[in-house]
């Protein structure tokens, strides 16, 4: 039996598609979600049981370990930066000579990527969306901080999100609707550095709760965040707008839903989605209007797929950028051992942030921006040590364990990868996934730009934990050997231009009319640093308001 | 495309089979004159819970193992923990890591005999034993010792293979143990109390 014709078809539940669902079933419109992973129970997280950091227990969790891609030829080392390898005292572990394949953390389920993310909300500065007019590198933005600025003030509000207000390095704004958290005590001792230095280390902005909304309770501070939050004060999708839009009545999600074809009619709109289930089953979802927010790495993927007499090069890409100017997380850590015991894994994932280098500054030897913060990553308890840090075995080890448990914290920084059109997502023919869809193929370098960058962070963080007073550092990585990414972006940019984008500075498709882009695909740039997630739902926000009132029109 | 194999391939098979014709009757004689440990007086480990399928005598030599793993100090190490049952646990489901386990009690014995003209690990001292078990601690192997560790042990690098196992799993057993948590001072998992007072330092 065919299904019946909703008004929205939205592809993808995580930050963009969970917003675009939402909204526009609030606005009244019938909508059908489809996910491609399944829907997580956060009561299976499991981070209240003895052995929650066991391998068996990786496997109902969102972990963020999705891996189906391939890449393109490994980048050759540029020894001139050899000081930027990956080390640890477990030894090196990253080629000596090429920069290892990437590994892509990512969610497959209902609330996508902010299952696993830290829950940082962070707006982008005004001058991330002018970097060529005003500071002369990568490319403008169609659209301005003041026209973004009402939906990341709409969005806080619906997360709940918590921060101070009076970060200088941010425009003046009104306060956030929550109070910050406090500084974990970790966190307050790495800062003794930062402020010896003269920086700031600002509490950072999050959509984790500081104070109860609604039923869900404010954080209790146990940076399991990336495991998944079991108590729901972490404001992903799955526990804030999904289950809100399902409320409305007018929402289905379907999950493990991947999507296939976007097939177009005689005028060239789009008229639904094909999909398979679980099984291999193909479906056709018919649906007035698409909104595609399967991710920077997905939807190009799809896009690039859906073939036609009338898109030969992949749909909704006259411009053939479509896949192009990937823009990777550009990440160095400094793994640090402190004397005292500062409880390092007590806390919220990434606290504090310091915004001092997050606008691009021609007296430095690189173009982008660069925001520097403090992590317990994926040292939490103490199993985690053993793999990290402490191998061994007798009483050595056990020592080395008292030594370093809860004393160990991550300064990192992450940087703006500047957008370059080689670097792309196009479709690897030689593989498929169970559905026979080619896979993703990423390919991406680093350029001289780029390593500069590295460089600086390197030497930044050492002079920081140095004026902290630092013990010992047990290990640097960073992404000129090893290259790890959880934020992507850039590979279906927004543009004014047909020629030289891919969407409009509303995320609606140049040459498909009824077909929107509502992810981190459309950016143009990546904010100097600043994390992706409160953009891409502020733009997925602005774009349902827009198709909101051109519906009202009749112009879709 | 049907491919001739290369002289180097052929060499290899044609010794593999030597070695296999030679080292049969003399593996069978091996086989038999270690399996006598298996029925050995079991060494009893004193828990109330019992071992379901370690003899006690395999039972006794992992408990030893993890023991120097995780030893005792002024602090309960992973005997204290009862590793040992867990390791249990896990060879009921799973019947190669069962066949690992054995073997690598057959490795250590074979080594304590060899090494120190001892029948058994147990009999070993401490330094001694930690002496073998450090032979774990590296990957390398000649390309006829895996051979031999296969035909013998049925494991290729059952010195590596057995002792990163058994550490890595007692790693994980002893640090999800509240015994193991005392030793770094870490209060348990993350829910649900959390950390209500990770902004106060000490």
């Amino acid at each position: 039996m065919a299904a019946e014709e909703v008004d929205v078809c939205v592809i993808g539940s995580g930050a963009g598609g969970g917003v675009a669902a939402y909204a526009l079933a609030t606005a009244g419109f019938s909508i059908v979600v489809l996910e491609a992973g399944p829907r997580f129970d956060p009561a299976l997280y499991a981070l209240d049981e003895t052995e929650w950091e066991s391998a068996a227990k990786l496997l109902k969790i969102p972990a963020g370990n999705s891996q189906n891609f391939t890449s393109g030829p490994p980048q050759p080392l540029d020894p001139r930066y050899e000081h930027l390898r990956a080390w640890s005292q477990l030894g090196r572990f990253a080629s000596p000579t090429h920069r290892s394949p990437p590994q892509i953390f990512r969610v497959k389920g209902v609330g996508g990527c902010t299952l696993h993310y830290q829950g940082e909300a962070h707006r982008f500065s005004p001058h991330g969306f002018v970097s060529r007019s005003e500071l002369g590198y990568a490319d403008d933005w169609p659209i301005r901080y003041e026209d973004l600025e009402p939906y990341y003030e709409r969005m806080e509000r619906l997360l709940g999100v918590a921060g101070d207000h009076r970060n200088p390095h941010k425009p003046p704004r009104l306060p956030f609707p929550n109070p910050p958290h406090f500084l974990s005590c970790a966190t307050q001792r790495v800062k003794q550095g930062f402020d010896r230095l003269g920086l700031t280390l600002w509490p950072n902005s999050l959509a984790i709760l500081s104070r109860p909304k609604g039923d869900r309770p404010p954080c209790n501070y146990c940076n399991g965040c990336e495991r998944g939050c079991m108590t729901g004060a972490k404001s992903s999708m799955d526990v804030t707008l999904i289950p809100q839009a399902e409320a409305t009545g007018r929402v289905r999600v379907i999950s493990n839903a991947m999507a296939r074809d976007i097939p177009l009619d005689k005028m060239g709109k789009a008229k639904g989605v094909t999909y398979f289930d679980r099984s291999g089953v193909e479906h056709f979802q018919p649906a007035k209007l698409v909104v595609l927010a399967a991710g920077a790495l997905e939807s190009p993927r799809l896009l690039l797929h859906a073939t036609s007499n009338r898109f030969s090069d992949g749909l909704a890409n006259r411009s053939g950028l479509v896949g192009r100017n990937f823009m990777e997380t550009l990440v160095y850590f400094n793994i640090a051992l402190f004397e005292d015991p500062i409880h390092s894994y007590k806390g919220t994932q990434i606290d504090a942030r310091c915004w001092d280098f997050n606008q691009s500054d021609p007296q430095r030897a690189f173009r982008g921006g660069v925001v520097f913060g403090v992590s317990a990553l994926n040292l939490l308890g103490p199993l985690s040590y053993t793999k990290h840090l402490v191998r061994g075995w007798g009483l050595q080890h056990k020592q080395r364990m008292r030594e370093l448990f809860g004393r160990v914290i991550h300064l990192f920084a992450v940087g703006e990868h500047l957008p370059h059109p080689d670097n792309r997502i196009t479709l690897d023919e030689e593989a498929r996934d169970s559905f026979g869809i080619p896979l993703p193929k990423v390919t991406v370098a680093l350029s001289q730009n780029e390593l500069d960058m590295l460089d600086f962070m390197r030497s930044q963080a050492r002079a920081i934990l140095g004026a902290a007073g630092v013990k010992e550092i047990l290990g640097e990585i960073s992404a000129y050997d090893t290259d790890y990414i959880s934020h992507m972006s850039g590979t279906c940019r927004m543009g004014t231009d047909p020629q030289s984008s891919v969407v409009n500075e509303f995320c609606q498709s140049h040459d498909v009319p009824n077909l929107f882009i509502t992810d981190a695909s459309c950016f143009v740039t990546e904010g100097g640093g600043d994390s992706p997630s409160l953009t891409i739902q502020a733009l997925a926000l602005r774009a349902s308001d827009y198709i909101a009132a051109q519906a009202k029109k009749g112009n879709l | 495309m049907h491919k001739h194999p290369s002289r180097r391939t052929l060499l290899k098979w044609t010794g593999l089979g030597l070695l296999g014709a030679g080292v049969g009757p003399g593996l069978a004689w091996l086989i038999n004159r270690s399996g006598h440990h298996l029925s050995s007086a079991p060494e009893p480990l004193g828990f109330s819970d019992p071992v379901l399928v370690f003899t006690a005598y395999e039972a006794a030599v992992l408990h030893e193992v993890t023991g120097f793993i995780i030893p005792t100090d002024h602090d309960p190490g992973a005997k204290e923990a009862k590793v040992i049952l867990e390791l249990d646990r896990l060879a009921q489901k799973d019947d190669r890591f069962l066949s690992l386990c054995r073997q690598g009690v057959r490795w250590l014995d074979d080594q304590a005999s060899s090494r120190y003209d001892q029948l058994r690990f147990l009999d070993l001292s401490p330094e001694q034993c930690e002496s073998i078990l450090s032979l774990g601690d590296s990957s390398e192997r000649s390309f006829l010792g895996k051979v031999w560790d296969k035909l013998y042990y049925g494991h290729s690098r059952i010195a590596f293979n057995f002792f990163q196992r058994i550490r890595r799993l007692t790693f994980s057993i002893f640090y999800s143990h509240p015994l193991g948590w005392k030793v770094v001072g870490y209060e348990g998992p993350p829910q649900f109390s959390g950390n209500l007072d990770y902004h106060l330092c000490d």
